[in-house]
């Protein structure tokens, strides 16, 4: 071995840091590219759509066209009932599915779910609609909240199954054969070990798909359909916030249009307040585990 | 209360690979048994044998006889559940339940076993952490994050937990390996006392350790059990020269 010193050709550091700076840039251009449409949209909506905000808008129920005035109410609640079921019924299953797949799934059952989550996730919302349109509004033969529902949860619960799996997964295994040791059975550790440590991952997933449904309004358009007046039952057609903006944003009158992004801002500060409470609530329990 | 744990041709593989190869062991009640040896000599692959944690890793296969007391602990007669609230394990690296207090880690088990509720089961709250030495640290904050303790403090939790359940067998898998020395002073000493109690067998890679705390050494080498007997003797006067050759320092 020699002891003379590693010699650093000057040219060559020099292209190196040339290079390292460049790619610094690119991924900074690349962000920008990413965050300006969004921060855009969101400044759109956010502007335009307070502008026409109004407490009409949010306690009443619509107006006739070109006269103006009225208000979403009944489709705020109509999409407040239709998530909400949906969540009812996809977060156990969701959750229940992603718990399959992580702590029994090591066979041909578990394999055939992961493959049809990731598929069904991977599915343009639409067809969620038809094919709850097929189960749910051809047999009863009208539109209804439920059959809205129903397709909601179809795109809600493989999103929750596999963020709850990979959730799950990230879990340290020596947490699991701590409870096995007290002679815990796999059942207990699971519902008190695992998916409790699990759970602020757990939660993201069920905000970002939750997020996702609130805003969708194909599989909804010939399923929850629509209304202009309050929802008479689940088994009856709604108004939701999203078919609204839909309806009235392509139809030709311009309070129309107002109102469109007055229930835009509607949406999305409804997402955003619900992911805050969430998150606020969670922190506690996330300082608790980290010993804070 | 503390049972003997006796192996007849205790054999486990992974896949092809032989781990442990048919270790005859009897494991005296009431002691302390140290498992040395190098790395990757099975050591803990056996002591894992001794609680069926093995049932979890799909290709590992366990055959010939491990019986607790007189009962086959492989056999039919022997639910794994049950067997491992018979025989506790203490791991490698301190492993509380971060989402529960500490009173909640040593609760948890004996709550769902049903072995003590309400006033009973503060008492047994009590009497472990004593046991383990850690309640005069912890007794002002119960119902603080188990995770806000030290290391050192976390793993005597993890003791505790392990005693809540009321063990006949404590299994102890490098338990002060991820300490400093103050913190392995205070779990070394805690198993001499709990020696008087339960059967304890430790696996270590610290021959000065096995020296300090142990009753019985045992030396693994490539799977076998080269030689056992009481630790004074392995020490000061080997009958084998691999168990020479390692305690020396000349390999391992």
């Amino acid at each position: 071995m020699s002891t003379e010193t590693f010699v650093v050709n000057p040219v060559r550091l020099r292209l190196r840091m040339v290079r390292d700076h460049a790619m610094v840039g690119l991924c900074v251009l690349a962000l920008a590219a990413a965050v300006v449409p969004l921060v855009w949209i969101l400044w759109d909506v956010m502007a335009i759509g307070a502008a026409n905000l109004s407490w009409a808008f949010l306690t009443e129920l619509p107006g006739p066209p070109t006269v103006g005035g009225g208000g979403w109410a009944n489709a705020i609640v109509g999409s407040a009932v239709v998530v909400g079921m949906a969540m009812l019924m996809g977060v156990p299953v969701g959750v229940g599915a992603g718990i399959y797949m992580s702590e029994y799934g090591d066979n041909v059952l578990g394999r055939a779910t992961r493959f049809l989550s990731e598929v069904l996730a991977g599915i343009p919302s639409i067809v969620a609609g038809v094919v709850a349109y097929g189960l749910i509004v051809v047999t009863m033969g009208r539109f209804s909240a439920m059959s809205g529902a129903v397709a909601l949860a179809i795109l809600f619960i493989p999103v929750v199954a596999i963020t709850t799996q990979e959730a799950l997964r990230l879990i340290p295994r020596d947490q699991r054969e701590a409870s096995f040791a007290l002679g815990m059975a796999e059942a207990p550790t699971t519902l008190r070990v695992v998916l409790p440590a699990a759970m602020g991952n757990v939660l993201t997933g069920v905000m970002i798909a939750t997020a996702r449904i609130a805003g969708e309004t194909a599989p909804l358009l010939f399923t929850a359909f629509n209304n202009r007046f309050w929802m008479e039952g689940l088994d009856q057609p709604t108004a939701t916030i999203p078919v609204n903006i839909y309806a009235y944003a392509i139809s030709p009158f311009p309070e129309w249009h107002d109102q469109a992004w007055a229930g835009a801002f509607v949406l999305l500060a409804i997402v955003l307040v619900s992911n805050v409470i969430a998150r606020t609530l969670w922190a506690r329990r996330a300082r608790f585990m980290r010993g804070e | 209360m503390a049972e003997r744990m006796t192996t007849r041709q205790l054999t486990v593989r992974f896949g092809n690979a032989e781990a442990v190869r048919r270790v005859d062991m009897e494991i005296p009640p009431r002691s302390v048994t140290a498992i040395i040896g190098p790395s990757g000599c099975g050591k803990t692959t056996f002591l894992r044998a001794l609680n069926r944690m093995h049932d979890f890793t799909p290709v590992a296969r366990v055959e010939g006889s491990v019986r607790l007391g007189d009962r086959e602990i492989y056999g039919n007669g022997m639910n794994p559940v049950e067997l491992r609230t018979r025989v506790g394990m203490v791991f490698q690296r301190p492993n509380p339940f971060p989402t529960m207090s500490i009173r909640q880690n040593v609760t948890y088990a004996p709550k769902r076993h049903g072995l003590a509720r309400g006033p009973e089961l503060e008492e047994l709250v009590e009497r472990v952490l004593r046991q383990a030495a850690l309640w005069d640290e912890v007794k002002d904050r119960l119902d603080h994050s188990a995770t806000s303790l030290s290391g050192g403090q976390q793993q005597r939790l993890c003791i505790a937990r392990a005693l809540a359940v009321e063990p006949q067998v404590l299994l102890m898998d490098e338990p002060a390996s991820a300490l400093d020395p103050t913190a392995t002073q205070k779990i070394e000493d805690l198993i001499y006392d709990l020696k008087q109690e339960y059967t304890i067998v430790i696996v270590t890679h610290n021959m000065q350790q096995a020296g300090r705390v142990s009753d019985h050494t045992a030396f693994f080498y490539m799977g076998h059990l080269i030689e056992y007997g009481a630790t004074d003797d392995l020490f000061t006067n080997p009958r084998n020269e691999r168990t020479e050759a390692y305690i020396t320092g000349r390999f391992g």
